[in-house]
């Protein structure tokens, strides 16, 4: 499962709205005295990639707003006790966010649900179905509910937030072929999950 | 088959993020319609992936906002000053020392502490702990030996400024006369209140209790150590209890050249104790005074007289089974 807990790995930075590095410290810096403006410019730049992070992670958009609310609050938090990360934010705020969603899973225990095969299983689909003609938001975060929690997590990064496989392989502590293979898998048994659905 | 499909899938899966579906598609012509569903499914996860509202993104922004407005208002409440421990730890730290820093003084000013001073306490329980924490027997009897020196030497600073104090200490009978004993060259003298416990005999243990004053040692105690000795006329301390005490300038008549008895004391005598010996028709007699391992002198035997120590002179091991059956 997620791996990168607390870890303030300086992860590449500078693409999708991300600062670059030497953008990011000064930023921190003002951060760290509380300044407003910097605080502002903090959520907005990680605000909507972490909830679609956490949305990805718990199904349930409400849910997903207040977590990543939560999670900006601990970084508040962090910076006033100086625990947060000395050098890039977004590894850190990833870091958070896995851990409020456990503490969420955790809180509204769900017994375990089966896990897929992680095998490819194309010969149940027949070759001319299409997922995407039929397929809703509440259906995909349904089927979400059946992949594993790598598996999840791997989606949650790669589409949620749009994070490049060398990022989300970082986070996880996971290689990128083995990021890149779970996310096949999982790909594959969304499909599957969906079309075993809508027919 | 199915591990290659998962190989064009990976691949797949990467091309969909730079190119269009159908151009992805056309990589692989065989496993196109197998292919498609699950990149449909990608696409999909990007195109249906939930958005924030405006609302709960500006909620979570006026939050912390506030939040952080709080802290500003009240730093010193929550914010720990960066570099530095918390403030109940740095006090605990301190107290730490500050007792650990005392604690060190009163020890080394308590070493040369003397009877009737305030720290004399403090040195009593070092000496104490010492004896506790020795690593073996040996190291034991060696610090209580050195502790039953000090004893003396503090009588002896005592008596020297004439500084009056209550005392107590062991040592040797050197000189026994009406008015005064010599014990382990200190001079003890003997009024009619003083009451002399066990048989004194020149070379034995004694347990001396008493006050210095005016450079005097009087004894209000004397126990004396070891197994009975045939009683002698001449130094019956009970016969002298009317005498008046006398300044200890008096010459010692009985000096330490008679050698201690052979047979080192066989109990421990405690202060209060005051056993009747009684020389049973089968116990053997005392054997006549000898020249004993280590007894030139008073001083020398003070390693072996000890409290507790005796009874593990008595027959120097050999009769250790008989004592035991």
């Amino acid at each position: 499962m997620w791996s990168a807990h607390d870890t303030l790995s300086l992860l590449p930075t500078g693409t999708r709205g991300i600062p670059a590095v030497q953008d990011e410290l000064a930023l921190l810096a003002r951060a760290r005295s509380l300044d407003p403006e910097a605080l502002a410019q903090i959520h907005d730049l990680h605000y909507t990639p972490i909830f679609r992070y956490i949305a990805y992670r718990v199904s349930d958009p409400d849910v997903a707003e207040d977590l990543t609310s939560e999670v900006f609050v601990r970084l508040l938090s962090a910076l006033r006790d100086r625990h947060a990360p000395p050098h890039t934010l977004q590894g850190w705020l990833y870091g958070v966010a896995a851990r409020v969603v456990s503490d969420y899973h955790r809180q509204r225990y769900r017994a375990p649900t089966a896990e897929l095969d992680n095998h490819l299983a194309s010969n149940e689909m027949g070759p001319h179905e299409t997922v995407e003609a039929s397929l809703t938001r509440e259906a995909l975060m349904a089927a979400l509910d059946e992949l594993t929690d790598d598996q999840r997590t791997v989606i949650a990064l790669r589409y949620g937030s749009d994070l490049p496989i060398r990022d989300v392989a970082e986070m996880m502590g996971k290689t990128e072929g083995a990021v890149k293979q779970l996310q096949a898998r999982a790909v594959a048994a969304l499909a599957r999950r969906l079309s075993v659905e809508s027919g | 088959m199915e591990q290659q499909l998962e190989a064009k899938l990976i691949e797949c899966l990467v091309a969909l993020e730079q190119q269009p579906l159908d151009e992805v598609l056309a990589r692989y012509p065989d496993d196109r319609e197998k292919l498609r569903p699950l990149l449909e499914t990608a696409l999909a996860l990007s195109r249906l992936r939930p958005e924030p509202s405006p609302d709960a993104r500006g909620r979570s922004r006026a939050e912390m906002l506030a939040a952080a407005q709080a802290m500003r208002r009240a730093p010193a409440l929550h914010r720990p000053r960066p570099g530095r421990l918390h403030a109940p730890l740095l006090e605990l730290l301190a107290l730490v020392l500050i007792l650990f820093g005392v604690g060190l003084i009163l020890v080394a000013i308590s070493g040369s502490a003397l009877p009737g001073s305030t720290l004399y306490g403090v040195k009593l329980g070092v000496e104490n702990a010492r004896l506790v924490l020795a690593s073996d027997d040996t190291a034991r009897e060696a610090l209580a030996a050195r502790f039953d020196q000090e004893r003396r030497d503090e009588v002896r600073a005592l008596l020297e400024s004439g500084r009056e104090a209550q005392v107590r200490f062991n040592g040797t009978i050197e000189t026994i006369q009406p008015a005064a004993w010599i014990v382990s060259a200190l001079p003890v003298q003997i009024t009619p209140d003083t009451l002399v416990q066990g048989e004194p005999a020149i070379g034995r243990r004694a347990v001396v209790e008493g006050r210095t004053a005016d450079g005097l040692l009087l004894a209000s105690a004397i126990t004396v150590e070891g197994e009975p000795v045939p009683p002698r006329p001449a130094i019956q301390p009970t016969a002298q209890r009317t005498s008046s005490p006398s300044p200890p300038t008096v010459a010692p008549t009985q000096t330490a050249t008679q050698p201690p008895t052979s047979t080192p004391a066989s109990t421990a005598i405690p202060p209060t104790a005051s056993p009747a010996p009684t020389a049973g028709p089968t116990s053997p007699p005392p054997p006549p005074p000898t020249e004993g391992p280590g007894g030139e002198n008073g001083n020398d035997n003070d390693n072996e007289g000890h409290a507790g120590d005796d009874n593990d002179d008595h027959g120097s091991g050999d009769n250790d089974n008989s004592d035991d059956d």
